[in-house]
């Protein structure tokens, strides 16, 4: 009380300290508490745009892939295929607390025909299972969206402007007229001598029987947020993907034998075709190739045969709202681990690689300058209150001489510095929290601006400040005001009553 | 019982390239009851003399006993208990806590007492009757800024006083006040000597209040002279 009672009447007889110290403490305890809602905000903004439209949670790819940024690698070599897709599909299933997969493919495809070669990151998906797990993250453009089992490609609007700068063509989709509002500026100089395309000739890159392929495009995407971030996303039909990588079932292949062919060996091999496993061992995988060996020789048919009765690269897991993502990755690897499956489990994050690191540059430019406002605010209120400890010598001097510990003063000195920083610091976070509220409320939209939408972490600015952006602030306010009050309080602990007296 | 007592005391203090020798060997023995004053002129070593004994300050070299305990070897803590139990101060100038009110001041080092801590009302009880024994009832609410020269030293008096120190420390405690105010402070001290048989040491330039002292120190160039 003693103590809490010198340390209010000290703050209010130096007001004018007081109230310097109090300002940088709140505007330090604002700016952090709405950075902090800034960044959250963005965070979940990111998290929700990219887990929530393309990535999920959860990744689940070939134990066989020496790299884990395994989705949007540039001109990457295709994934492993996902051995025992079935079984893994069917332990997922089990799973409460996974909302949802989709299993899907993953590789660079070369566009052939153009000026040179160049490459698309293309996945491949049936659509409708993936609006099924990640709703309508695009938008398009032009032309439509795959349905109904549609072959074809989503080329995503910034994707075609590359198109058009290194290959010298502009994309519409098939069946839709040009539309000129949607042109580049230089693509509209060249309008009447425009090279215009519907479909893309792509082939398989780096896999071994890739075949080249014409394939239609269907729609000029967007992605309704961040789609800066994700523009090298090209949507492919699993079919086209599969036909251009080389990936085929038993299945697939008689379906492509010719049908008397077909027929013969559909007769003998019913079983196995309709089962669906990958066939590699036993007296089965000795029917397989003995099938392949008559296949080889079939000059129709002249690709790998990877005996898959589904191949894809990877599947992407969304968690039921509310799971822990590190909880949910534990339990997924014990469970593929338990089931031995050769498989590795990474979040989206590791996934993702350079597109998440993009989204974490804002927010460690954002967190960088948060610090160094933090190091302004701890020097300024340092250098004030080592001031007024040297100005207070008598003082402290004083209670030395008639018996105060240097603890005394310690605490004395603490009690001071923490009433302001209570006070101005709750202060300030009390702001940052209302402006967070209002600024929330008032939905400030990116207008489109694809830099300021990253920022935003999606259309719309959403700061955001649960409890742990509070605890931040908190933490943060009691950091800044410990490191600024250790220098002074050693300074006035050192005070001495001979020092009181020879200043004197 | 002897209060103090000092063998061969020094002080020097450095000064650039030089030292100024403040005290060169001062053997001293204050014994409890004593109403000692040092005098001499100034640089003549009495505030430094007073420091020692108060252990506010460090000898260079002897020994300096309090109630029988060379208190030469102790930690800064112990110090500071030593101070806050067994010695009160009354310093030249006035120095009161600005942010405290004159009760508040006396009661300060009470409440800084742990071991002994003392019930408020004891303490409140205590310090009332302090302030008013130094005739400052009415002032008895105001910070120091609101009391005369002669208030404040009469408080720091009765702080000195409040904890019922064995030794008292005066440093020209009269040296700031006019002259009956001055008396009336001595008169103070003397009837603490007499009364409660408190141990006073102080140094004074001046020559009428030595009527007061029953023991004179005499200081010169750092040296006891008598």
């Amino acid at each position: 009380m003693l103590i809490l009672k010198i340390a209010w009447r000290s703050i209010l007889r130096h007001r004018a300290k007081s109230i310097v110290i109090g300002i940088i403490l709140f505007l330090a305890a604002f700016i952090m508490t709405l950075g902090d809602s800034t960044v959250i905000g963005m965070r979940r903004g990111v998290e929700e745009n990219i887990v929530q439209s393309f990535t999920g949670h959860i990744i689940i790819v070939s134990d066989q892939e020496t790299k884990d940024n395994v989705l949007f690698t540039p001109m990457a070599k295709p994934l492993k295929i996902l051995k025992d897709y079935e079984r893994i599909r069917d332990a997922l299933k089990k799973q409460e607390f996974i909302k949802d997969f989709i299993p899907m493919t993953r590789g660079g495809v070369a566009i052939l025909g153009g000026q040179e070669l160049s490459f698309l990151l293309a996945f491949g998906c049936n659509f409708d299972d993936f609006q099924r797990v990640f709703g309508s993250p695009f938008t398009a453009l032009e032309g439509e969206l795959l349905r109904n089992g549609d072959h074809g490609l989503l080329v995503n609007v910034n994707g075609r402007k590359n198109l058009y700068k290194f290959q010298g063509f502009w994309l519409v989709p098939r069946g839709r007229e040009l539309d000129k509002d949607n042109l580049t500026e230089e693509a509209r100089k060249e309008l009447p001598k425009l090279v215009i395309k519907s479909s893309l000739a792509l082939e398989g890159f780096g896999q071994p029987g890739s075949i080249s392929k014409d394939i239609p495009v269907k729609g000029i995407t967007r992605f309704k947020s961040l789609n800066t971030l994700m523009q090298q996303v090209t949507i492919m039909d699993v079919e086209s993907y599969r036909e251009i990588f080389g990936y085929y079932t038993a299945r697939d292949i008689v379906e492509k034998l010719p049908p008397k062919l077909s027929a013969l060996l559909a007769a003998g091999e019913e079983d196995l075709f309709a089962s669906g496993e990958i066939y590699s061992a036993g007296p089965a995988g000795a029917k397989v190739a003995e099938l392949e060996k008559k296949i080889r020789s079939e000059p129709k048919v002249k690709r790998m045969i990877d005996y898959d009765s589904a191949a894809f690269n990877y599947i992407s897991i969304l968690l039921k709202s509310g799971e822990d993502l590190a909880a949910s990755m534990a339990k997924l690897k014990r469970i593929m681990k338990d089931n031995g499956f050769p498989v590795k489990v990474l979040s989206w994050k590791t996934a993702s690689g350079q597109v998440a690191q993009l989204a974490d540059i804002f927010q460690i430019v954002l967190v960088v300058f948060v610090i160094l406002l933090f190091f302004v605010a701890i020097i300024i209120i340092m250098n004030t209150l080592s001031m007024n400890a040297l100005e207070r010598t008598e003082e402290f001097g004083m209670m030395r001489a008639v018996g105060a510990r240097k603890g005394f003063i310690s605490r004395m000195f603490l009690a001071e510095t923490f009433s302001l920083a209570f006070v101005f610091g709750g202060a300030g976070i009390l702001a940052g929290v209302i402006v967070t509220w209002i600024v929330r409320a008032l939905r400030i939209s990116s207008a489109g601006n694809e830099i300021i939408e990253l920022l935003f972490g999606g259309e719309v600015f959403r700061p955001t400040l649960g409890a742990a952006g509070l605890t931040i602030g908190v933490v943060g306010l009691g950091l800044v005001t410990l490191l600024a009050v250790v220098y002074p309080l050693l300074v006035a602990r050192k005070i001495t009553p001979l020092d009181a007296i020879n200043r004197h | 019982m002897n209060v103090i007592e000092l063998k061969d005391v020094k002080k020097d203090y450095p000064l650039g390239a030089t030292t100024v020798r403040a005290l060169r060997g001062v053997d001293l023995t204050v014994k409890e009851g004593d109403f000692i004053s040092i005098v001499g002129p100034s640089g003549s070593g009495k505030t430094t003399l007073l420091n020692i004994i108060g252990c506010i300050d460090h000898p260079t070299g002897g020994l300096v006993k309090i109630h029988g305990e060379d208190v030469t070897t102790y930690s800064d803590r112990r110090l500071t208990d030593l101070r806050l139990h067994t010695i009160g101060f009354i310093f030249q100038t006035f120095n009161l806590i600005p942010v405290l009110s004159a009760l508040e001041n006396v009661e300060f080092p009470l409440l800084l007492m742990k071991k002994e801590a003392l019930r408020k009302k004891d303490i409140r009880e205590r310090a009332e009757k302090l302030i008013e024994e130094v005739g400052l009832k009415e002032q008895i609410n105001q910070k120091p800024y609101e009391l005369s020269g002669g208030q404040r030293q009469r408080v720091a008096i009765a702080r000195a006083l409040v904890t019922r120190p064995a030794l008292v420390l005066a440093d020209e405690p009269t040296a700031n006040l006019d002259s009956e105010t001055g008396e009336m402070i001595l008169e103070l001290m003397k009837e603490l000597n007499t009364v409660e048989k408190t141990t006073f040491v102080f140094s004074t330039h001046d020559p009428d209040i030595l009527k007061y002292a029953n023991g004179i120190v005499k200081l010169k160039d750092g040296l006891m002279v008598n």
